[in-house]
């Protein structure tokens, strides 16, 4: 399995349209083979796709990522595992160990398939979450 | 990676708070080490992430702007401790929508002075870009911008051509937009998920053409080792737009003739006709009905794509879009090369209203592309156009002598015969008034360049 990394610091790049870098790694049976660093030249959905396409990537980790980058990615038929956040050794390894949907490397407020939407809450008293809270270490 | 216990949230007094938690516009603040301290009511609504969510977190993380990894104003004010005032940018929320927002930074400092982080205030834009987009669409189509009365009688009959099913034949001169138009009649037609694939025919030699038109079975030709799929076919469900129509051969006429007529084709070395439901688009900047009555376009197939005519008008006839189109031209090469012009001179803009613009809106974008590449931030001045729009270009370079002067105005005659007569060198003759051995002597004196296949072959 290819994975690509969106890569920023040393950590999940925040914006995936924006981010240069990406961190390839190559695994089998959760553990890595080969690792390498490549870069972005376009901030064009489509060509961002067919870079990923081209070096024959199955699954994207990333940060935010807007709809239509999203659409280009999944339409070539690439798995996007999206708001995410945290070291790049971390989030590889939670990657390798199949525990990227445990949630506790989600970027704030993002809660995969619970969406705790502040903008929902029409009073400031309401604010209080009543769902389930992102875990924090 | 997670909340950190040492990154406190700050504690403003009880006015400040109130004040910052009454306002509309999102107010967060950092430390020096760029995890979130205070984060108001209005920056949750925004964001769509709760506070403490917020709090102790990276601000990157936080915001998810397009500026964070490359263009962080923050980083900057904190550099060198000028605030930035009402960047644009966009956020990016948790179901993918990218939210248009304008920023402003400052430094924070402690009582002594000390500087212990920094402040952001931002501002969704979403209700003023699509106030701006409703105004703005009153002069788009597609991604045609016009304010001219001449294209607006298009733009109000074009939804109606793009929903039927006929095909469509756009004329105008070169560089006027012809292929955009196809594209936003496809894009506004039933069949817009479907492929737009365009063909200049006028590019490709007649047997190429053939075989990129109808594509062939494996076996039809010599390295024809396996089936390859046609123009026709890859726009099955979609449009196909042929580009320069005037050009095609009477051979391939009478072949495209029969597609249209009976909504089928045999592709090269093929026996059963293959069904096509492609929308026929196409385009010329010849006059067809002028060719159709000296024979070199056949009169049937001219009627069959003379269903509907779309005329674009050349940009020296819709001069007042020349303010918009420049504005749009600019936007687009900000996004292309990150650069940052900011607009035009007026002066620069005055020559650009005044010039006869033959090469239309195409020639405009390169002047304007052209522009970037010398003045990549500020303004586009009188500097940057290119000598042929400037009195600069008018003025000859060195002393001429009257026979060079009378040879630069053969050449640019003869140049231009040849090309209103599609390098037909004895029609070129007519049109000139000289005897077609006149015209050969002056070719090779005046070393005007032809192409290696000449008008002959059209007819």
């Amino acid at each position: 399995m290819r994975t690509a990394f969106s890569l920023w610091n040393d950590r999940i790049a925040p914006v995936f349209d924006v981010a240069r870098h990406l961190w390839i790694v190559d695994a089998a049976e959760g553990c890595i083979i080969s690792q390498t660093g490549r870069r972005f030249s376009s901030d064009e959905p489509q060509e961002r796709a067919l870079r990923l396409t081209t070096l024959q990537v199955e699954q994207l980790v990333c940060g935010a990522i807007s709809r239509s980058a999203h659409d280009a990615l999944t339409e070539r038929g690439i798995r996007v595992v999206s708001f995410i956040a945290g070291d790049l050794e971390h989030v590889i390894h939670a990657c390798l160990s199949d525990q990227l949907s445990n949630g506790l490397l989600n970027m704030p407020g993002y809660h995969r398939g619970k969406r705790h939407r502040a903008r929902h809450y029409p009073h400031k008293a309401a604010y209080t979450m009543t769902s389930e809270q992102t875990q924090e270490s | 990676m997670r909340k950190s216990s040492r990154h406190n949230p700050i504690t403003a007094p009880a006015t400040t708070e109130a004040i910052l938690e009454s306002i509309s516009d999102g107010v967060f603040t950092v430390d020096t080490e760029w995890r979130i301290t205070y984060f108001n009511r209005a920056a949750e609504d925004i964001t769509g992430i709760s506070r403490q969510d917020a709090l102790g977190r990276f601000c990157s993380e936080v915001f998810r702007s397009n500026m964070c990894e490359t263009d962080c104003a923050l980083r900057k004010t904190l550099k060198n401790g000028k605030p930035v005032i009402g960047r644009s940018g966009y956020i990016i929320d948790d179901e993918g929508n990218r939210i248009p927002i304008s920023l402003s930074t400052a430094v924070l400092k402690d009582a002594s002075g000390k500087v212990v982080g920094g402040a952001e205030t931002f501002r969704d834009l979403s209700e003023i870009e699509t106030l701006r987009h409703e105004l703005e669409g009153r002069f788009h189509m597609g991604d045609i911008v016009s304010r001219s009365p001449l294209m607006q009688r298009l733009f109000e009959v074009i939804p109606t051509i793009a929903v039927s099913p006929s095909t469509v034949m756009l004329t105008g001169e070169t560089g006027t937009g012809k292929e955009l138009m196809a594209r936003t009649i496809h894009t506004l037609s039933k069949r817009r998920n479907g492929p737009f694939v365009a063909l200049n025919c006028g590019a490709l030699p007649d047997t190429l053409l053939e075989s990129e038109l109808f594509g062939y079975k494996a076996g039809a030709f010599t390295g024809a080792t396996k089936d390859k799929p046609g123009r026709f076919a890859l726009a099955q469900g979609g449009t196909l737009f042929l580009d320069e129509i005037g050009e095609v051969s009477p051979a391939l006429q009478v072949r495209l003739l029969r597609v249209l007529q009976e909504h089928s084709y045999e592709p090269l070395g093929g026996t059963v006709s293959v069904p096509t439901d492609a929308r026929i688009i196409v385009a010329t900047n010849r006059d067809l009905a002028e060719l159709t009555r000296n024979g070199t376009f056949r009169e049937d197939l001219y009627y069959r794509v003379n269903v509907v005519r779309i005329e674009l008008p050349p940009l020296r006839r819709r001069k007042e879009d020349i303010p918009l189109l420049v504005e749009q031209f600019i936007g687009k090469f900000n996004r292309l090369h990150h650069a940052t012009v900011r607009g035009i001179a007026p002066e620069a803009l005055s020559l650009l209203m005044a010039h006869h613009w033959p090469g239309n809106v195409r020639e405009l974008e390169n002047v304007v592309e052209r522009a970037f590449v010398l003045c990549p931030d500020g303004t586009i001045d009188i500097r940057y156009l290119p000598d042929e729009l400037t009195l600069r270009g008018s003025r000859p370079a060195g002393p001429t002598s009257l026979q060079d002067a009378r040879f630069q105005v053969e050449a640019q005659a003869i140049q231009a015969a040849l090309e209103r007569a599609g390098y037909n060198r004895l029609e070129a003759a007519r049109g000139l008034g000289m005897h077609k051995t006149t015209l050969f002597r002056k070719i090779r004196q005046l070393g005007i360049p032809l192409p290696e296949k000449d008008g002959r072959s059209k007819k």
